[in-house]
């Protein structure tokens, strides 16, 4: 992906954009990283980048640069300054290396150094090609810096560019003393293959600071108008207003659209496009914590608020937590939360809150500069940025307070830090990824084995391409794998008994679809609306098209960046994993698992594509082929009419993302909007009755009790009740009569106590199931009668002992 | 790291610390974020990365100090466990604030033998708060807060006024053992009852409905209530709580006969 020019410890990425103008040596000049290597992620911006020296970054230097291809820029807009001192030579060379794209697109190559007096002379490589080229392909836009307002040129097309614009437009075909649009005036070419343009004398521009904002504040300002929105849908949803889901849909575009659309516009330097990032992963995590701000619903949540709270009350780790037990073994999530309730003196909730705010923020910022430092484009880091917000699990479950939040930053703190070692940033950087191997490996299991093996597609890719191949790469996988076999071997066992049934069922479905193997009984699932299926088929289908244009540009370019590949194959991981949601009911559940991770190098490859502006169709070369026509080197410096199509398709792509996430994510449609209590809806399905239930079972029962319920009284017992729950009891439930066949179940299972919400009477569930493992699961048609709930209090050897007119507690006398 | 700057960073530290063993609420929640977020990840980055050299931009800078400040809560913890340590506030405030102070101490080492840092690059921030930049940054950027907080708050305020409710319940512990008359005690207790809305008052009734007994209660102020009930031990009762005129019961209970 490029190479970032900043780790010789002279200029960061943030410094390398702010002095975009600079004129810069011969691409051809050793040292130079793999900046200039051919590939659509080299973004095009020859001006604007410095490459590390060969002495300071022996990795990169070790590169083959490419040949005759510009080094590439933080923007896709070559940007020309000229010497500000007037005594000084304030002309610069341009060469064309080839002949110019049939569009409104050119490479630019500077040379080393200016000549002349406020002219810039482009000498045309090939006049025979030049004869070639159409009407309306002889126009050639030079951005120069200093815009005023800079965010505004973006969008306006050759035609509409005034004067006092500082944009130059130059036309090819040669005649004698033209005057072109603007300023620029082109005359005579000296030679025959030159054009010559006098630029009018104007004032030094304005040069970008590294801490410019441009238009960040107020596109997040605008943003936050949505997420004033979504709180009103939500406080709509709660009091079942009408309006309330137009206004969620308006308030979720309108946070996530604008900034989508200002980083597309390709003119937001570094830190505008990290305020940008942040901001919008700042509101999005609003868009989480408003959908219930006062407690945790979710039973995950729930959960890890068990394990954190047992820390903070018993000053211990590992101690039991029977709502999730393998989590007692990951506890990096609960030590955080633990760690900031005793230290600020917050209620574990609170605590909670802001560690899982913190860890989401980091990992995007995280995302953000491994993106950065791989491409050197605060664009492509952008929307590498905002394409993963459209991941299925992005705005709630790796957003909330489980053991996988606290995991992701870790994981990509050691993606990154393995970027920075393998391209000369010294074996500090190898310690730092160390530390998060170490971070991820205690905090999530899943988590950690995606982390061995991105790790090790990262080496086994640049093992593939490099020469001599640099074995050390295999260093971070093994010590990777290393610490996580310890930690399972040694502290976690359990886990892999954990990780057996979900696998097994992967297995099982795998050999019904592919093996023959007789499918399990199981009632039908309900059918998912059709539009929402559109949505999402179209975005996928979205990310197909842009994943076989940017692997059929590199595999025509011969691309060798080692990055490029992984992303490629990290992008064909992700569409296998889009196959796992047909297979069987835990389908999309996995699909959605898997996407947290594949959809990383996803976002990278989609990333390229539309800032690169990578084709989807190719022009026919000279041999009449299309699709095996090699494209022209470099990277397209695009502007004008298809820049902004660009802009637009590219923001309507990305939003088409975000609205399928939305629909197909968590939570489901039918509970996107807060509200009354729903029936196994997990957080609709959390309300005061059930959790002063909850609450009675932690004061009165011991811990040892084994607690029966459906959904949600098993994990509000398990998590506010502190007590053992049993979670496949449905079959207690559905029958209509209490009799030894019930009883042997009982003892079977060991229940003391059953939970019974007597609105499982009057609704259905809303994910076809009351309960864990449900004998009747998607073939329930009817609310559980009045005889099936109203057995219990007819059976001799029942007690009910809590009654709170909603939800009772029966005890399971001895017989 | 230059001695005024580990001089602040280091008093910042105690500071911190002070305020979260010592301090009220205000002041621990600042102390607390400041050693869990922000004062071992900046201590750390000033000792891992050599004085002078700037091998970190800006956006990995700001995403370093969270994360290994958080590396510290977790790996320290996790340290302190192992070696028999108790994980409470005071060992987690000292395992930030040593660890940041050591820390402090490594990079203002490594600086005093370090080679004078270079220049800083030409590319710097604008100094002041100039009106251009009051308009372009700081008002849309104090708009964007002023909204998230206002929507946050009224947002949480929306949830506790729709969901609060006071639930009124009824429960029974587990029954003692019978007497010799064959009775068993048996704790009864009632909450969440608005004294406006009684009187409330128990009935008891056995297996074949006949009413066995009836006992008026009066809850406190906090709208509870408890008391010993004895029911027959060889038989199933029914406890009933009734509310003010209402003639269906309020919530019931049942006791199973003793085994």
């Amino acid at each position: 992906m490029g190479d970032q020019p900043t780790s010789d410890g002279e200029r960061t990425p943030e410094e390398a954009t702010a002095k975009a103008a600079e004129p810069r040596p011969e691409p051809d000049e050793p040292g130079t990283g793999d900046a200039p290597a051919a590939g659509p992620a080299d973004s095009g911006a020859a001006a604007t980048t410095e490459e590390p020296t060969a002495a300071e970054e022996p990795a990169a230097a070790e590169e083959p640069p490419a040949p005759a291809e510009p080094a590439v820029s933080a923007e896709d807009t070559a940007v020309i300054r000229l010497p500000g001192a007037p005594a000084v030579d304030d002309t610069v060379l341009i060469t064309l290396p080839g002949p110019p794209s049939i569009d409104d697109t050119v490479l630019i190559t500077l040379p080393k150094k200016p000549v002349g007096e406020d002219t810039v002379i482009i000498r045309l490589p090939d006049k025979a090609t030049a004869a070639k080229k159409q009407a309306g392909e002889d126009t050639v836009i030079i951005r120069l810096p200093g815009a005023k307002p800079k965010g505004a040129k973006a969008l306006t097309t050759a035609r509409k560019r005034a004067a006092g614009d500082d944009t130059v437009i130059i036309r090819l075909p040669q005649a004698p003393q033209k005057k072109a649009a603007g300023r620029a005036v082109v005359s005579e070419p000296p030679i025959e293959d030159t054009v010559l343009l006098q630029l009018p004398a104007e004032p030094k521009p304005e040069p970008r600071t590294a801490l410019d904002l441009g238009w960040a504040p107020w596109v997040l300002a605008l943003s936050s108008l949505g997420v004033v929105l979504v709180a009103l849908a939500y406080a709509g949803g709660r009091h079942e207003t009408g309006w309330a889901m137009t206004a969620y849909w308006a308030g979720q575009v309108i946070v996530f659209s604008p900034v989508v659309f200002r980083l597309l516009s390709r003119l937001a330097g570094v830190a505008e496009s990290f305020v940008l990032v942040m901001g919008l992963a700042a509101n999005q995590y609003m868009l989480k914590w408003m959908y219930s701000p006062d407690q945790f619903r979710f039973p995950d949540e729930l959960q890890h608020w068990l394990a954190t709270t047992l820390i903070a009350e018993s000053g211990d780790l590992f101690r039991q937590n029977n709502a999730l037990p393998p989590a007692v073994h990951f506890p990096g999530l609960a030590e955080m939360g633990a760690g900031l309730s005793l230290l600020t003196g917050l209620p574990v909730t609170g605590a909670g809150t802001i560690v899982a705010a913190v860890a989401h923020l980091m990992f995007v910022g995280l995302l953000f500069a491994a993106v950065l430092r791989a491409s050197n484009s605060p664009a492509m880091a952008g929307v590498a940025c905002v394409t993963y917000a459209t991941a299925m699990h992005y705005l709630f479950f790796n957003s909330m307070f489980l053991y996988a939040t606290a995991a992701l930053p870790y994981f990509m703190l050691t993606v990154w830090a393995h970027r920075r070692w393998r391209t000369g940033g010294g074996a500090r950087f190898l310690a730092l990824a160390a530390l998060g191997i170490a971070m991820t490996t205690v905090s999530h299991h899943v988590t950690a084995f995606a982390l061995v093996a991105t790790l090790l597609l990262l080496s086994l890719t640049e093992l593939a391409l490099e020469r001599p191949r640099p074995w050390e790469t295999l260093i971070p996988p093994a010590l990777a794998l290393a610490v996580v076999c310890c930690w399972i071997g040694f502290v976690a066992q359990d886990v892999v008994a954990y990780l057996e049934a979900p696998l097994g069922r992967l297995a099982s479905s795998l050999d019904q679809m592919f093996g023959g193997a007789a499918a399990e009984e199981g009632g039908p699932t309900k059918p998912v609306p059709l539009a929402q299926l559109a949505v999402q088929g179209l975005g996928i289908l979205g990310l197909l098209v842009l994943y076989l244009a940017v692997a059929r540009d590199m595999i025509l370019r011969k691309d060798r960046d080692t990055w490029r590949w992984a992303a490629l194959v990290g992008g064909a991981a992700f569409f296998a994993g889009n196959g796992a949601r047909f297979l069987g009911s835990g389908g999309p559940e996995i699909a959605g698992r898997l996407s947290t991770f594949t959809y990383v190098p996803m976002s990278i490859i989609a990333a390229i594509a539309i800032v690169h502006a990578v084709r989807i169709v190719p022009p026919k070369d000279e041999n009449g082929r299309r699709w095996l026509s090699v494209p022209p080197p470099g990277v397209a410096v695009t502007t004008g009419r298809r820049l902004t199509n660009q802009v637009y398709i590219g923001t309507t792509l990305i939003t088409l993302l975000m609205i399928g996430a939305r629909t197909g994510g968590w939570p489901p449609v039918s509970a996107l909007l807060p509200g009354p209590y729903l029936a196994a809806a997990y957080e609709r399905s959390v309300d005061d009755f059930g959790v002063d239930a909850a609450r009675w079972q932690e004061r009165n029962l011991p811990r040892e009790s084994r607690v029966g319920g459906d959904i949600t009284a098993v994990a509000l017992s398990s998590t506010y009740g502190r007590i053992d729950p049993v979670r496949e009891v449905g079959e207690l439930y559905y029958a209509t009569s209490w009799t030894p066949a019930e009883q042997t179940i009982v003892r079977q299972l060991a229940i003391d106590y059953l939970v019974v919400d007597e609105r499982l009477g009057d609704l259905l569930p809303s994910d076809n199931a009351y309960f864990q493992d449900d004998p009747m699961a998607g073939r329930i048609t009817e609310p559980l009668s009045d005889t099936q709930l109203g057995k219990f209090d007819k059976a001799a050897a029942i007690s009910r002992v809590y009654d709170n007119g909603t939800v009772r507690i029966y005890r399971m006398e001895p017989s | 790291m230059n001695p005024v700057r580990a001089g602040v960073l280091a008093g910042l530290t105690v500071a911190a610390a002070a305020a979260v063993e010592f301090g009220p609420l205000v002041l621990s929640v600042p102390g607390g974020l400041l050693l869990a977020f922000v004062l071992p990840g900046l201590a750390l980055i000033e000792a891992i990365f050599r004085p002078g050299r700037r091998d970190l931009g800006m956006v990995e800078r700001a995403v370093l100090v969270p994360s290994l400040s958080l590396t510290v809560l977790v790996l320290g913890g996790l340290a302190l466990w192992s070696a028999g340590g108790h994980l409470n506030r005071v060992s987690w405030m000292l395992v930030c604030a040593v660890t940041t102070l050591v820390t402090i101490g490594v990079a203002f080492y490594r600086a005093l033998h370090a080679p004078a840092p270079a220049p800083a690059s030409a590319a710097t921030a604008p100094r002041g708060l100039s009106q251009e930049r009051l308009i372009k940054d700081v008002l849309p950027l104090t708009l964007a807060v002023l909204l998230l907080a206002g929507a946050g708050v009224w947002s949480f305020a929306d949830s506790v006024d729709t969901y609060d409710l006071t639930v009124s319940t009824l429960s029974a512990g587990q029954p003692g053992q019978a007497g010799a008359d064959g009775n068993r005690p048996v704790q009864v207790s009632a909450s969440g009852l608005p004294p406006a809305e009684g009187p409330y008052r128990v009935v008891l009734s056995g297996a074949a409905g006949a009413e066995l007994g009836r006992q008026s209660i009066t809850p406190g102020a906090d709208g509870n209530w408890t008391g010993r009930l004895t029911v027959p031990g060889d038989e199933r009762v029914t406890v009933r709580l009734f509310r003010g005129a209402e003639t269906a019961a309020f919530r019931t209970l049942i006791i199973a006969a003793a085994p």
